[in-house]
């Protein structure tokens, strides 16, 4: 059953990403554990607006966990405190009452403030554009049973390729490195039959692209897996790693 | 194109990092010799050095190593901490889960290590084997007598201990580390861990044992 | 006027590829003279921008996400039909059309939909092709599974997120063309207006989200995949942004919207716990083929769901429909749950809701296999909820969900104004009154992979390129002054309550007035009471900021300003759909069992509305339905 609680907001107020933001603080009271932490942020929003101050930005879409839009770090922790959760589907019956939350924008140099929360992930576009793709086009397909992948590769395949694209990873990574995203699409893609005939090249350009926006490089610290909120592992990091090594090598 | 991305860079800091393992292990080997006394331990070193101008070789390839090494972590390092996006990144810094200790404190290991190493080869490899260092009970013992001689002062001992540990979280992180960046086998993550941390473990004993050693032995 | 749907004539099975043979081609050479518009980066738009990129047509993408990839087609979870027959069950093409015109209580077009189901397959085929990892058995060939409504297996999937993996394959597919340089993307970008010069559609005009910059494009045609009106409601299972303002500015401009009270009200939906609820959260009704749907015998009964002995439970659509059981289509489960809640059988703290268990199929089947069906379902109800469903039985309610209205479009997708093409779930045309599960991504691939590069062919082929001198023209300027007059209008009125207060006004009157039951006097309330919260609205909205900033305030003020006006559309069509059909049901013709009484005779066609002014009643153009191939019948799941 749901229940009321009191909270301090310490929340990261940025115009754009050339004006220096500053935290503010804000009381946000009478929050029913039953809400989602977004949902927490509207209720803060309409207070907010009703008081002639600016509502926060923030980023959201589908609020149930798969667009990929909306995240924050809350409390040092990218999503918020519970593992596997976007911050949409991050419900407050997991804070107490009179706690003190700080909620920051990801911050990476590949991710640039747009204002408050809402950071720009167009690095991460950019990427995929470099080769996240197997270049069919329509039409040119063949009977879908005409190449049978075993069950053990689309279901890895699966695995990685459950990315939300969120940036969870990059915001967790000490390094702000790219790598489970880059190596959840390579992952997903290079380990399909369909996927082979581009899986040198692919790697090759992501990457290159990878770093060219400024990302980072794996230390592995494997953080990215623990904020990642589909609990993609990093043995896709590994995965790239080898077909990196193999492409690389004529 | 290529040859500058991330993902070589950290393969060459792998690869060059396997290298260095295979180095300490015969350096362990070599200097456990010490236990069967000054004479197997002298001739040992005798050995080694009586090859040589031949001797050149591996130590130069060696020392070509670990400049790669140092010179491409720096690399990362620099790249790494730019991606960052500022110095102070998060007002409260938390870790999500899975980062350990000996990660975090990669480059820093690292540093300490360069520092000790370049110590440790004027302390021993250039010291003069006959000079007043080497002496026990008024006679020169060599290589055996410099690092008894060495040995014997706690605080030395200590300070090497120290940098033992040190070399062994560096380890510890480094040879699982390497198995990942170069793509080994996924699948065996888990086993690899335990490999690392045990191989670390080994590392700091063996080491550790000889001044440990010299030091009761030393004990009037 | 009269409306041409273009249908072509001939043999049903005969109609596609006689029309793809007659339709004109562009030359390949000349086909990058042609500058093609596409709004909306869903599983319509994307697939439709890549495959026109791929046949050398340049082309703009728009979005008002921060990324393609994340239009709300991501977050279908079910699957897709295709009449690919793998199981050997029976399925044939003829059949997927059969059920789809029936699941749609006969207010489609047969020829439209055979073309759907005959394009299935081929969707199935392209998906594999750009690496969509499907479900597959242990053999390496794709898995298929039953879904509500039908009795064959026809649905694939990927695990509970197959909505996601075909728009990133899509998305995929763009992002090919977009590093050829044959699409070049506009996120963060909203279309705030169609501009039609001497009856065509020539462009539109946007507004920049981050720099609030109002620019214009032309094109040679404009495509619309802008999805639906869900968000009407206010709560609904769409994405917070869904929207109907690019439809309705088009709708404004002159094109007909049609049957707008077509709504679908999705019966498997987390409850409603709280005013300051934002959303629903669907969980996919592939859980009704293991989940028994029930409620307590006895009117308001507190006890806890594992406390109610066996013989106390009325699992009402196991009574009431043997023969399809749980599996009924989505408006007779969603009517039969909010029977049960009117008549106080409903569980939970509001009594709005009933129970979907599973306890019988984890008994059968373990809950391994439960869990491999359904992991990342039940994870995310545990989460919402904070209730184990492997333990309690879950709640559900329904929530409005889809929308089978929308921009008319003939046979070629293209609405009455020449150069504006509308694809997906934001035109009105293969779902009749219901559409089946698993049906929506097929709609929106069909459309955006195999029929509208045909179409659009056939169209431009008859066009001179437009040029780039066209966006000079005084249109583009006056649109472009209407939409910032519009943005000012917003941030000076300064008044004292928020847009989503008055979102949530409206969605609450049109939820009961106009949901899952509506009748004359209902509608009737919600016509006079919309104008005066629309006048309200004007008088008291407080948007705060500026235009030349991230304002998403601003945003929503002018979604909410369109749906304070396309809500009227609603209900207008509502009131004079004398019938009850699908996800219409007029409380006044029901059968005497409660189900929905269609009125062939009268209402056996497309309600085409135009726009006249505001305040003002639409004109209602008819486009009659013929059905030559199927046999009109009462729908019947007993």
């Amino acid at each position: 059953m749901s229940k009321k609680i009191n909270l301090t907001l310490k929340v990261w107020r940025q115009k754009n990403c050339k004006t220096p933001g500053a935290f503010e603080t804000y009381q946000a009271r009478e929050i029913d554990t039953a809400m989602s932490f977004l949902e927490m942020l509207d209720f803060v929003n309409e207070m907010l607006t009703h008081e002639g101050r600016d509502p926060i930005t923030f980023d959201h879409d589908c609020r149930e966990g798969i667009c990929g839009s909306c995240g924050a770090v809350v409390n040092g922790q990218p999503h918020g405190p519970l593992r596997g959760t976007t911050l949409c589907q991050l419900h407050m019956r997991h804070f107490k009452d009179g706690q003190t939350l700080v909620v920051e924008p990801w911050r990476a140099k590949a991710f640039p403030i747009n204002k408050d929360l809402s950071v720009e992930r167009s690095s991460f576009d950019r990427v995929m554009v470099a080769g996240g793709f197997i270049s069919v086009k329509t039409g040119q397909a063949p009977e879908a049973h005409a190449i049978p992948v075993p069950k053990e590769a689309a279901d890895n395949a699966m695995d990685a390729a459950q990315c939300i694209g969120c940036g969870a990873c990059v915001a967790a990574c000490p390094n702000g490195s790219a790598m489970l995203f880059v190596g959840s699409k390579v992952s997903h893609l290079n380990l399909l039959a369909q996927g082979a005939p581009e899986k040198k090249t692919r790697v090759l350009h992501m990457v290159h692209q990878m770093d060219h926006e400024g990302f980072g490089n794996c230390s592995n610290s494997y953080e990215c897996e623990a904020a990642c909120p589909k609990q993609i592992s990093v043995s896709h990091i590994a995965f790239m790693n080898k077909e990196y090594r193999q492409a690389s090598i004529p | 194109m290529f040859s500058n991305s991330s993902i070589f860079k950290k393969q060459v800091v792998a690869f060059t990092g396997l290298l260095l393992i295979f180095f300490i292990f015969t350096h362990l080997g070599g200097n456990l010799f010490i236990y069967a006394g000054p004479g197997v331990f002298n001739s040992y070193a005798h050995k080694l050095h009586s090859v040589g101008p031949l001797l050149l070789l591996p130590r130069t390839l060696l020392f070509i190593i670990f400049v790669i090494h140092i010179t491409f972590t720096c690399l990362v390092v620099i790249e790494n901490i730019k991606a960052r996006g500022g110095h102070k990144r998060y007002s409260m810094q938390k870790s999500v889960g899975n980062r350990s200790m000996a990660e975090s404190i990669m480059p820093y290991s690292g540093l300490y290590i360069f520092v000790f190493v370049i110590f440790h080869i004027i302390d021993f490899a250039f010291a003069n084997q006959h000079g007043v260092r080497s002496f026990l009970h008024g006679r020169s013992y060599g290589l055996y007598g410099i690092v008894f001689n060495s040995f014997k002062d706690p605080v030395y001992d200590l300070l090497y201990i120290f940098f033992i540990c040190f070399l062994g979280l560096h380890l510890c992180h480094g040879v699982q580390s390497l198995v990942q960046t170069s793509g080994f086998r996924p699948k065996w993550a888990s086993v690899i861990k335990m490999i690392s941390d045990y191989f670390a473990l080994l590392m700091i004993l063996g080491f550790s044992s000889i001044p440990i050693y010299v030091y009761i032995l030393s004990r009037p | 006027m009269t409306l041409d749907s273009k249908i072509p004539s001939g043999l049903l099975q005969d109609k596609w590829t006689s029309h793809k043979f007659n339709n004109k081609l562009v030359n390949p050479s000349n086909r990058r003279k042609y500058k093609i518009i596409v709004v909306g980066t869903g599983l319509a738009g994307a697939s439709s921008a890549a495959s026109l990129a791929e046949m050398g047509y340049q082309v703009e993408s728009f979005c008002f996400q921060d990324s393609a990839r994340r239009a709300h087609s991501i977050a279908a979870q079910g699957g897709i039909n295709a009449a690919k027959n793998y199981p050997n069950d029976g399925d044939s093409v003829r059949r997927l059309f059969y059920d789809t015109i029936k699941g749609g209580d006969f207010r489609s077009r047969e020829a439209n939909v055979y073309r759907l189901a005959e394009v299935s397959n081929n969707i199935i085929d392209q998906c594999v092709a750009q690496g969509v990892p499907f479900a597959r058995e242990y053999s390496g060939y794709l898995d298929n599974r039953s879904f509500g409504g039908a009795q064959v297996s026809r649905t694939f999937y990927a695990r509970g997120q197959t909505g996601q993996q075909l728009l990133l394959g899509a998305y995929q597919a763009l992002m090919k063309e977009v590093a050829k340089n044959n699409v070049f993307l506009h996120p963060r970008t909203e279309m705030l207006d169609l501009v039609v010069i001497d009856g065509i559609a020539r462009g539109i005009v946007v507004r920049n989200l981050l720099s609030g910059k109002i620019e214009s494009y032309s094109a040679d045609a404009v495509v619309l995949a802008t999805g639906g009106y869900g968000n009407v409601f206010y709560l609904s299972t769409n994405a917070k942004g869904c929207n109907v303002t690019a439809t309705w500015r088009a709708h404004k401009k002159g094109a007909f919207f049609a049957n707008p009270c077509y709504t679908q009200i999705h019966p498997t939906c987390i409850p409603l716990h709280g005013n300051y609820q934002s959303k629903l959260t669907l969980m996919s009704e592939s859980l009704r083929n293991d989940g028994r749907v029930w409620v307590p015998k006895k009117i308001k009964d507190t006890r806890l769901p594992n406390e109610i002995p066996l013989q106390e439970r009325d699992y009402f659509l196991e009574r009431k429909y043997p023969a399809f059981g749980n599996l009924v289509p989505r408006d007779i489960a969603s009517r039969n749950a909010k029977e049960q809640c009117d008549t106080h059988h409903g569980v939970g703290d509001t009594g709005m809701a009933v129970y979907l268990d599973l306890k019988e199929s984890i008994a059968q089947l373990g809950k391994q296999v439960i869990k491999d069906r359904y992991g990342n379902l039940l994870d995310m109800y545990a989460k919402i909820t904070g209730e184990d469903p492997y333990q309690t039985p879950m709640m559900i309610y329904p929530a409005a969900h889809y929308t089978m209205g929308g921009l008319w479009v003939d046979y070629n997708l293209m609405s009455n104004l020449p150069g504006l093409f509308v694809i997906g779930e934001a035109n009105f045309s293969d779902h009749g009154a219901n559409r089946l599960g698993a049906s929506a991504l097929m709609q929106g691939l069909a459309d955006g992979y195999f029929v509208l590069p045909y179409t659009m062919a056939n169209y431009l082929a008859g066009v001179k390129p437009a040029g780039e001198e066209i966006i000079h023209r005084s249109e583009f300027k006056d649109a472009e002054i209407q939409v910032s007059d519009k943005i000012k209008r917003l941030l000076s009125v300064k008044g004292k309550t928020t847009v989503d207060e008055f979102h949530r006004e409206l969605g609450h009157l049109l939820w009961n007035k106009c949901g899952m039951a509506r009748n004359e006097k209902g509608l009737k309330e919600a016509l006079n009471k919309i104008p005066e919260i629309r006048e309200r609205f004007w008088k008291d909205v407080c948007v705060l900021g500026s235009n030349d900033d991230f304002n998403q305030a601003l945003e929503r003020a002018g979604r909410v300003a369109d749906f304070l006006e396309f809500s009227e559309l609603l209900c207008f069509d509502a009131l004079h759909r004398q019938e009850s059909c699908g996800g219409h049901f007029r409380e006044e013709f029901q059968t005497p069992e409660g189900e929905a009484l269609r009125r062939d005779d009268l209402f056996s066609y497309v309600a085409a509305w135009q726009f006249n002014s505001l305040g003002q009643s639409p004109t209602l153009h008819k486009e009659e339905l013929k059905f030559e191939e199927t046999h009109l019948a009462q729908r019947n799941y007993k």
